[in-house]
């Protein structure tokens, strides 16, 4: 599948303007302020109906309008085609029409046109917060099933119901009410790290053969997952991780109503990641850490192109100065055997080498293709 | 804008927007449209209105809606009292009754368990509920809540509380969409989910 057309409306920095791609790698280009990481944002939008830069749906209207709208056009094979639009404005609710159809629930919409990001923030994925790293999972395990971004959207929902319980009656506590919620905070949350440690399995069976592609020394890299209940990676069923979770629960049960807070669970999960068994926090260099994020990177396309059965736009933003001469080689190597991609960059000629390309170059917000 | 000049005009569409599911743009349609009708059009429609506030009451055995003590469910003989459907809402009890898939009496709680919008278990009509059950002739409750994270958890929170009962407790298969509103299921589903009812654990 790619994105064959791309119009939008009052978005960023443009009022109204349409770009067609091409199947393969499309090369956005121009000097900076122009609106090249916009298009990037708007396709990251339309397919995950949010913003990769901003939380807050109304910053993205273009200054002095009051609705901005994205709609594209995907091929798929067989020319099969589809339509999705993504319009919001500031007196109504975002709205998605999928074929002139509209949408009611998202998350069910979530995964139609499955999309990989790789920004300069991605960076910080492993030295940066437990957070990014839990979003990592998130943004690639919502596309792969929409019943997971249903459970994680059910999952945070309990967990705030049940922090507001436990900020509320510490002293007076309604004990049913309270099984109640932990007996959905446990199932919902197992479901969640199941399907986490799946990926995890995934990533650890494939991780160093492209690693290694990247690097001259042969090293084992890995992934260690560490949630916030014990659990066993490799064989536990989804029945033994409720167990598990049930009974760490009920072990902290006293520190969460000191705490006020809810302690155990999916949204307290972290990733370690390990060369040769060392924490790459304090031993990977730089240099190996760009290295590891291209390669996680490959590997999200990799397992949502398994699962999904299609194969995710892959969306560079701005990368390429950050990155030497092999790793550029080494990625753009992939991205010409994959289906679509899109790069910005400032810098046109370093791409120069490549055959099959589609250029685009963008000044005072309007289009030159190349 | 005109809004601001027209104080009556701006007070009906902030009335209007009041109500559920009326966002901006539709309230100022409505008012527009009352301001094109006729005024005896218009006084039926406020007659309407205040007529229903001081006519209706809710039933004093299951909180539905009637215009005597009990209502027409309750007060009805050919119903089957021995089994109960409790409901979130009132508009459920319109859906279901729609499916004619269901005999029995009802019982609306008037929400469901939410810290976060404040609403606990005592804001309900559980208490009420838990009186009935006490009934001898009642052998069967029926949780038809919607299983949304906050209906399930009254759910399975009446579930415990109605255990000592010893009554058969069941809730609707969930054909029912994942997180949807029963209000806004079609009559088909809904009355196969009646049917199919299972036991809860
Ligand atoms: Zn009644």
């Amino acid at each position: 599948m790619y994105l064959q057309k791309l119009t939008l409306k009052n978005f960023r920095v443009f009022s109204d303007i349409d770009i067609t791609f091409k199947n393969g790698i499309n090369i956005i280009s121009g000097p900076n302020g122009q609106g090249k990481t916009s298009i990037l944002e708007s396709i990251y939008y339309l397919a995950l109906t949010r913003s990769f830069r901003s939380t807050n749906d109304k910053n993205v209207i273009m200054f002095n309008n009051d609705y901005f709208s994205i709609n594209g056009d995907i091929l798929f094979e067989k020319n099969k085609h589809m339509n999705a639009i993504l319009s919001y404005s500031t007196n109504e609710k975002k709205q998605l029409y999928l074929n002139k159809k509209k949408i009611d629930k998202f998350s069910a919409y979530v995964g139609k046109i499955p999309c990989v990001l790789l920004t300069l923030n991605d960076l910080k994925l492993t030295m940066g917060l437990p957070s990014n790293r839990r979003n990592f999972m998130d943004v690639l395990l919502s596309q792969v099933s929409p019943v997971y971004l249903q459970n994680l959207k059910s999952y945070k929902k309990i967990v705030q119901h049940r922090n507001k319980l436990l900020n509320e009656n510490s002293d007076n506590h309604d004990q049913n009410q309270m099984e109640a919620w932990n007996k959905q905070l446990v199932e919902y949350g197992s479901y969640i790290v199941n399907d986490r440690i799946k990926f995890i399995g995934f990533m650890n069976s494939n991780i160093n053969k492209y690693y290694n592609k990247f690097s001259d020394f042969k090293e084992d890299i890995s992934v260690k997952y560490n949630p916030s209940f014990k659990i066993n990676s490799d064989s536990d069923s989804i029945q033994e991780i409720m167990k598990h979770f049930q009974k760490k629960l009920n072990k902290v049960k006293f520190v969460e109503e000191e705490k006020r807070t809810t302690i155990i669970g999916p949204h307290r999960d972290d990733l370690d990641f390990l060369k040769d068994n060392k924490s790459f926090k304090e031993y990977g260099s730089q240099g190996e850490n760009k290295t590891l994020i291209i390669v996680l990177k490959i590997l999200e396309w990799l397992y949502v192109t398994n699962q999904n059965k299609k194969s995710p736009l892959m969306l560079l933003d701005d990368i390429f100065g950050e990155l030497d001469r092999s790793r550029i080689s080494g990625l753009l190597n992939f991205l010409d055997g994959i289906g679509q991609s899109f790069i910005t960059t400032t810098i046109k000629n370093k791409f120069n080498d490549l055959s099959n390309k589609n250029d685009i170059y963008l000044e005072n917000s309007s289009i030159v293709y190349g | 804008m005109f809004e601001n000049e027209n104080n009556s005009l701006s007070y009906l569409i902030d009335q209007l927007h009041r109500l559920p599911g009326i966002g901006r743009k539709t309230a100022q349609r409505l008012a527009f449209h009352i301001i094109k009708d006729n005024i005896e059009d218009a006084s039926e429609l406020a007659h309407a209105i205040l007529e229903v506030k001081s006519k209706i009451r809710y039933c004093n055995q299951c909180f539905n809606i009637t215009e005597s003590d009990k209502c027409n469910i309750c007060n009805n003989p050919g119903r089957d009292a021995s089994t109960i459907c409790v409901v979130e809402d009132i508009v459920d009890i319109i859906a279901i009754e729609k499916s004619n898939e269901y005999q029995g009496i009802y019982h609306v709680l008037g929400g469901a368990i939410s810290p976060l919008a404040g609403i606990s278990p005592d804001d309900l009509h559980i208490k009420e509920l838990l009186i009935r059950s006490q009934d001898a002739d009642v052998k069967e409750i029926l949780l038809a809540i919607n299983p949304s994270t906050e209906g399930e958890a009254t759910m399975i929170y009446l579930s415990k509380l109605l255990k000592p009962y010893n009554k058969r407790i069941t809730r609707i298969a969930s054909g029912v969409p994942f997180g949807a509103h029963l209000e806004f299921i079609d009559n088909g589903t809904i009355g196969r989910d009646i049917i199919s009812r299972r036991d809860v654990e």
